[in-house]
């Protein structure tokens, strides 16, 4: 299924801004960063994604970490495109040098305006993304701009 | 659809059903619960009763007040207030050291120091201290506040239903007079739940378990 990715029609980059707006109220916005594959199925885009995010404490010697793998689809066709993925995070509490970590479960739902350039793709995305541990779930809005190349 | 597709399209939710199952079960440290819970619910009406071998410690959240201009949460065990306010990095609470002389009494320390570091991380040590010193006719009075606190163990509690966290507070004043020099210590364990707050109380005294409680 890698090797399948890895020979995807596109490749992309995102980054972007993200709040935490249920849940969280020990940080405050961080930002996040994707690298992406994705591959046409004709009817819909599907794709995987390994992102990264940070949020700053309100105690500065505090910070959150989320290192992820999504499986997402989409349709890169449309002009405006919704987004649903699913996936895991591997999230890193720590402050100063002490640390807890677990693996969560996360969801997210957004939306893409996609702007082709030849070969290129520009897409700005919203979207909210949900975090849970099946005990308590947590969430962020945030807003992400995307370059995607396609081969 | 070819031969290839085919044996992409019966091997994929195999393998999604089991990294979901992977993932689902590995779901088991709560670090969610831990991040976005509040473990100390002050809110005023809201109370713990605790039972120790000997005794019974009632602990009840009392209508905000104000000190050094400072909104101030009054926690009441047993009748004695513990002055705290929840700010971003700690809870803090305020100490009074108070010296007496010739019958009066003198304010040496009058200030908050920070109880617990916010948010909880297994693990994490911090440390506060106050020191201030004042002249007493002619004689100077220095009196030092020292708090040392460590979370010594966070570990999901069934009765519960989340993890809780074992926090240890030592506290140490160190006052000296020209004649005299008194030192007083003090060695507390509290475990805090998420949502519900206190559910043990260790000090030199007893050693309290929650009864019965409400929170708001």
């Amino acid at each position: 299924m890698l090797l399948y990715y890895m020979f995807a029609l596109t490749c992309a980059i995102e980054g972007g801004y993200s709040i935490p707006s249920v849940g969280f109220t020990d940080t405050h916005s961080g930002v996040v960063c994707a690298l992406m594959v994705t591959h046409d199925l004709r009817i819909i885009d599907t794709g995987l994604r390994g992102q990264v995010g940070f949020y700053p404490g309100k105690n500065p010697a505090y910070s959150m970490t989320t290192y992820g793998v999504r499986w997402y689809v989409t349709k890169h066709a449309w002009r405006v495109s919704p987004v649903v993925e699913v996936g895991s995070d591997y999230v890193y509490r720590s402050i100063d040098d002490d640390k807890e970590q677990g693996l969560t479960l996360t969801y997210g739902l957004g939306l893409a305006i996609n702007i082709p350039l030849e070969k290129m793709r520009v897409y700005p995305t919203f979207f909210y993304e949900g975090i849970t541990d099946l005990k308590r779930h947590g969430g962020f809005l945030g807003m992400k701009l995307g370059i995607a190349y396609e081969f | 659809m070819n031969s290839d597709m085919k044996e992409r399209t019966r091997v994929s939710p195999i393998l999604v059903g089991a990294i979901a199952a992977l993932i689902i079960l590995s779901c088991g440290e709560y670090i969610i619960q831990r991040a976005t819970s509040d473990y100390f619910q002050y809110e005023t009406g809201n109370w713990w009763q605790l039972i120790g071998e000997a005794d019974t410690l009632f602990v009840e959240v009392e209508t905000p007040d104000t000190m050094r201009q400072e909104e101030v949460i009054p926690v009441s065990y047993n009748g004695i207030g513990h002055f705290v306010f929840e700010a971003e990095e700690a809870i803090y609470e305020y100490v009074s050291v108070v010296y007496n002389f010739a019958g009066s009494d003198y304010l040496v320390i009058d200030d908050f120091i920070g109880r617990i570091e916010l948010p909880l991380v297994n693990g994490n040590t911090w440390h506060d201290s106050l020191v201030r010193s004042i002249d007493v006719s002619g004689q100077q009075i220095t009196a030092r506040y020292d708090l040392i606190g460590t979370i010594t163990d966070c570990q999901y509690n069934e009765a519960y239903d989340g993890d809780v966290y074992m926090i240890e507070i030592a506290t140490a004043l160190l006052m000296e007079t020209p004649d005299t020099t008194i030192i007083d210590s003090l060695n507390i364990l509290e475990v805090y739940a998420p949502g519900i707050g206190i559910i043990r109380y260790r000090d030199d005294t007893d050693d309290y378990i929650l009864n019965d409680y409400q929170v708001q």
